[in-house]
């Protein structure tokens, strides 16, 4: 019996390591490519890896382009960015979870709604209201609109919903004011709710395009997905691939970093929020 | 201890301080934006403050616009192409990596990786990776005597290569959120089932899936909207082609604002969009109800 | 890093969030207020992320405002995503001063006002060292738009290996540049010297789809009339160019992976370096490539040609968008960039094509391929001006998507080319009915 659960269990694994193979090699041709000179020295020959490994690429792009001004920049939306829009969403997941008030539903209805209307058609009313703010060109610019993050909302209610409310009326039975008992009851029960919702934000900004391409301006004030984009699908010239792949490597890394560091709290986390 | 009505005052004011933040963003930076797409959707403009107002015009061209009738049915391809089969998937390698394997953690990580790639560096990567003439996958296929396919320069063969695609990026969110769901179901359940002699594929049947139900109910609808606004991906990687192979919705209304600079016909199929969205949602929540019901 | 702005807290971003949801109702008008009142007159200039290009930009802006004092100038970088980017800068009024932006993307933005009019400039006086064609680009009844900086087209690249084999000799005038009969003839052999295919075309992506449409004037059609607007691509010289193309894949002589809307960048330049194609028509941009890969195993030949000769418009011009505070001192920077002596300069740098009719490959002293240059700077005179006309008209960019999508329908065989004609015809009447 247990002999044969082994045997099973060893078929899975290499089952599963066949795929999991096939999921890395896009990823790992991009590294491939990013190391071999030129970037494209590609034929009908199959080549499973770098014939003439080389830095020549990062080099190259490093010093003609300001990537580690697109690395910080990215950084520093990613993380305030982050940090502001988990806080605005637990004070809002906290209200829709525990609280009965008028107007719940239509605001919980509404928020919902958002996620739906895509991004090409409040391109250009966002911009105009962030320009009359002021921000334009500003790193704030991208960090202010995408504070309201409905995703982040929806997973923090459903986490509160399961915080039991006796909890609640204890601390205010004690004279906990209502902020004392969020911030002495309720928080320190999130914490793998904040785990989640700081990953999934982070990783939502490093990867945004659109919204951060028209606010920012300036070389030296890009993100890194937009300063990929100056180099790639020009009308008016093509980039060398080698710089291309090698900026793209450069736009992965540290957040695949980031993820595998922190994947076991992740996966702990969303067992913990209750999106079940 | 205060008085009554002053906690209840105060009870009234505590939750409106706490989503006031959230509120406010909303107004400022969502639903005005939305409200003024919606009022340019009545207009013949190209950007906003110059437009004519033209009453239902945008919507009535619908019906007689040939190009989104096919990016209706391609974006109809595309979702029933990419939700379940990233679900499925998803489900599958969570089920699997429940359990102690050995190199579970790194297997784990492997199918997470994916996720973490913008859709920009995936379309570049995947178009350099699917080229028919010097791509890798050719070179292997071929390598191994399988001839070289047209991944993306045939009509039929590219919308599937674009599901794959995004297929792809979209397994990793599936299993991770599966993961987290089972690992939120009580073990003793399955004991109990175990015990009473229960195969795998019952106890799966039987306790994990209806477990799972509000997990799923919440994934199919992320995943349609993802689907329905993927668009950096297949810009890259195909364009909309070959011919209008893979033309979507979305793709759509990017041409219409931007390339054609037609921004209230956008802002109409934008509004499109989500009442597909909405409609989809509703019929999926009267079907839960009534799977609940029958149960 | 970026050091965050220190006066912008949270706290007070809140606050101004209020004033902004006071101001709805204002959307619409809000392009007037910007620009915080500085010292210094500052102007913004966006050019392609092209390093060399944006250093050359910021040497000869350096010397303009020397020349200026009170003034300063900063280089900015344009991305793939053009039209998102710019339409909605030029809602809010903050595009950039001075614009590089390709003909084939002018024309709408001259027609509906975000450009200013540049005829009070000195770049006027400019117009006798310019073909007709190049002019046009910028200049339109109502006003001069844009001044072109620099050009490119295709020609004929070969690999040495692949034409010994099949021992031609290419052309290297202009009046001896192959027909399209005797180009089809030589790539089927080609075809056979490399097993895969003959030739290659160098679009790069969706939005290049009008790199194609040489081809029809070489054969003497037309893609708009002579008024740049009416869709002409049912005449039968248009529709014989298609049934050409469609002979390009399916003879096999093409690769259906090198069409205009496939991705991966410019798929015929690998297509030639890895020896899968004995030919690719092309611009100049393969050329740094093929130095390095391959040295010493390449040639060019002229444009091939039909009826007539015609080749590709690339390039771009500098424009100055209406977002512009000081567009009179913008224009006279885009008459400084477009002067003989910094023309000259830029194209040195960069390796472009000039636009002035009187500069020479000579002139410019290019670091290598004097006599490649040269001739695409010869082939630069076959670009007809009906072309440019119909490529810098009012609704191209929508035509050129619609070109792009039939060109793809045709050459797959998913229609015939009097199919593609027409319903190529019934989208762009589509367009211009608008």
């Amino acid at each position: 019996m247990t002999k044969r659960t082994t045997r099973r269990r060893w078929w899975i694994t290499a089952a599963l390591a066949g795929l999991a193979v096939l999921m890395i090699f896009p990823l790992y041709w991009m590294a491939v490519s990013a190391f071999t000179p030129g970037g494209q020295a590609q034929s009908r020959d199959l080549r499973l890896w770098p014939t003439d490994p080389t830095m020549e690429n990062f080099r190259e792009v490093f010093t003609s382009q300001p990537v580690w001004s697109w690395l910080g920049n990215s950084l520093f939306i990613s993380t305030v960015g982050t940090a502001i829009s988990v806080m605005v969403s637990l004070g809002a997941g906290y209200a829709l979870a525990k609280f009965q008030f008028r107007g719940r539903g239509l605001i919980y209805a509404a928020f919902l709604v958002t996620i739906m209307m895509p991004i090409q058609v409040t391109l250009v009313p966002s911009f105009l209201i962030v320009a009359r703010i002021g921000l334009v060109d500003t790193p704030w610019a991208v960090i202010l609109p995408t504070l309201f993050d409905v995703v982040g909302i929806f997973i923090a209610r459903q986490f509160m919903l399961g915080v039991p409310d006796p909890l609640l009326e204890a601390a205010r039975l004690d004279g906990a004011s209502e902020r004392q008992t969020f911030t002495k009851v309720v928080l320190p029960t999130c914490g793998p709710l904040i785990g989640v919702l700081v990953i999934l934000g982070f990783m939502t900004r490093w990867n945004d395009f659109l919204w951060p391409l028209v606010v920012l301006q300036g070389n030296e004030n890009l993100t890194v997905p937009v300063g990929l984009s100056t180099l790639t699908n020009n009308p008016a010239f093509t980039s060398p691939w080698g710089a291309v792949m090698a900026v793209a490597c450069v736009a992965v890394l540290p957040l695949l970093a980031v993820f595998l560091v922190f994947q076991r709290q992740f996966v702990q986390g969303i067992a913990n929020t209750g999106i079940k | 201890m205060s008085r009554p009505s002053d906690g209840r005052r105060r009870a009234a004011l505590a939750p409106w301080l706490f989503v006031s933040p959230a509120v406010l963003l909303f107004l400022g930076f969502s639903l005005i934006p939305i409200i003024i797409a919606v009022t340019l959707s009545f207009q013949d403009t190209a950007a906003v403050g110059d437009g004519d107002w033209v009453g239902l015009e945008n919507f009535t061209t619908m019906a007689d616009d040939g190009l989104l009738h096919t990016a209706l049915r391609n974006t109809l391809v595309f979702t029933v192409g990419t939700v379940p089969t990233a679900m499925i998937a998803g489900l599958g390698l969570a089920v699997a990596l429940n359990r102690p394997l050995p190199g579970r953690p790194v297997l784990r990580a492997a199918f997470f990786v994916p996720m973490v790639a913008a859709g920009v560096v995936v379309g570049v990567v995947m178009a350099w990776i699917f080229h028919g003439d010097y791509g890798v996958a050719n070179n292997l296929l071929e390598a191994l005597g399988l001839g070289r396919a047209p991944w993306l320069t045939s009509p039929t063969l590219s919308m599937l290569t674009l599901i794959a695609v995004v297929v792809w990026t979209r397994i990793g969110f599936c299993m991770i959120i599966y993961l987290g769901a089972l690992q939120s179901i009580p073990q003793d359940l399955h004991e109990a089932a175990t015990v009473d002699g229960a195969s795998a594929w019952r106890r799966f049947r039987s306790i994990t899936w209806p477990l799972l139900g509000p997990t799923t109910s919440i994934l199919v609808i992320l995943n349609v909207v993802f689907s329905l606004q993927a668009f950096d991906i297949i810009y890259v990687m195909t364009g909309g082609g070959p011919g209008f192979s893979t033309t979507v919705l979305i793709q759509y209304i990017f041409r219409s604002a931007f390339a054609d600079a037609r921004m209230g016909y956008a802002a109409a199929l934008g509004l499109l969009l989500v009442a597909l969205l909405l409609v989809f949602t509703l019929l999926r929540q009267r079907a839960s109800r009534r799977a609940e019901e029958l149960t | 890093m970026n050091a965050p702005h220190p006066t912008h807290a949270p706290h007070d971003l809140r606050r101004r969030g209020f004033l902004a949801l006071a101001g709805i109702s204002l959307a619409g008008a809000l392009g007037a207020c910007s620009g915080a009142a500085t010292a210094t007159t500052h102007l913004r200039l966006s050019s392609w992320n092209i390093p060399t290009d944006l250093d050359t930009y910021q040497q000869i802006a350096d010397e303009f405002v020397a020349d200026h004092p009170g003034t300063s100038v900063s280089v900015e970088v344009t991305s793939g995503s053009f039209h998102q980017w710019f339409i909605t800068r030029l809602a809010a009024g903050l595009a950039p001063d001075i614009i590089r932006i390709t003909p084939q993307q002018i024309g709408r933005y001259a027609a509906n006002g975000s450009l200013v009019d540049l005829g009070g400039s000195s770049a006027t006086n400019y117009r006798d060292d310019y073909s007709d064609a190049f002019w046009a680009i910028g200049a339109r009844e109502d006003g001069l738009y844009g001044v072109f900086q620099h050009t490119d087209n295709f020609i004929t690249y070969y690999r040495h290996d692949v034409m010994n084999e099949i021992g031609v000799r290419p052309p290297t005038r202009l009046d001896e540049a192959w027909t399209w009969d005797e180009f089809l003839a030589i790539s089927a052999e080609a075809k056979k010297v490399t097993g895969q295919y003959g030739f290659g075309y160098g679009w790069s992506g969706a939005q290049t789809a009008y790199r194609w449409m040489p081809l029809i004037y070489q054969n003497g059609g037309s893609f708009l009339g002579d008024d740049g607007e009416t869709p002409s691509m049912d005449s039968d010289a248009a529709v014989e160019t298609l049934t050409f193309g469609r002979r390009w894949y399916s003879e096999g002589l093409v690769s259906p992976g090198n069409m205009a809307k496939s991705g991966g960048g410019d798929v015929s330049r690998t297509l030639f370096l890895t020896g899968q194609i004995g030919l690719m028509l092309n611009n100049p941009e393969p050329i740094p490539q093929l130095d390095e890969d391959l040295p010493d195993g390449w040639g060019t030949a002229p444009m091939i040609r039909n009826e007539h000769e015609a080749s590709d418009l690339g390039g771009n011009a500098l424009a100055v968008t209406r977002s512009s505070e000081h567009p009179e001192l913008a224009a006279d920077l885009v008459a400084r960039l477009t002067s003989r002596e910094k023309m000259i300069q830029f194209c040195h740098e960069g390796n472009w094509l000039p636009a002035r009719s009187s500069i020479t490959a000579e002139d410019i002293d290019y670091s290598e391929h004097t006599e490649t240059m040269q001739r695409f700077i010869d082939q630069g005179t076959t670009i007809p001006l009906e072309m440019v006309r119909a490529q810098t008209s009012r609704y191209f960019s929508s035509l050129n998507t619609v070109f792009g999508d039939y060109l793809d329908l045709c050459f797959l065989g998913e229609l015939s080319p009097q199919e593609a004609s027409d319903e190529m015809m019934g989208a762009m009447r589509d367009v211009t009915s608008q």
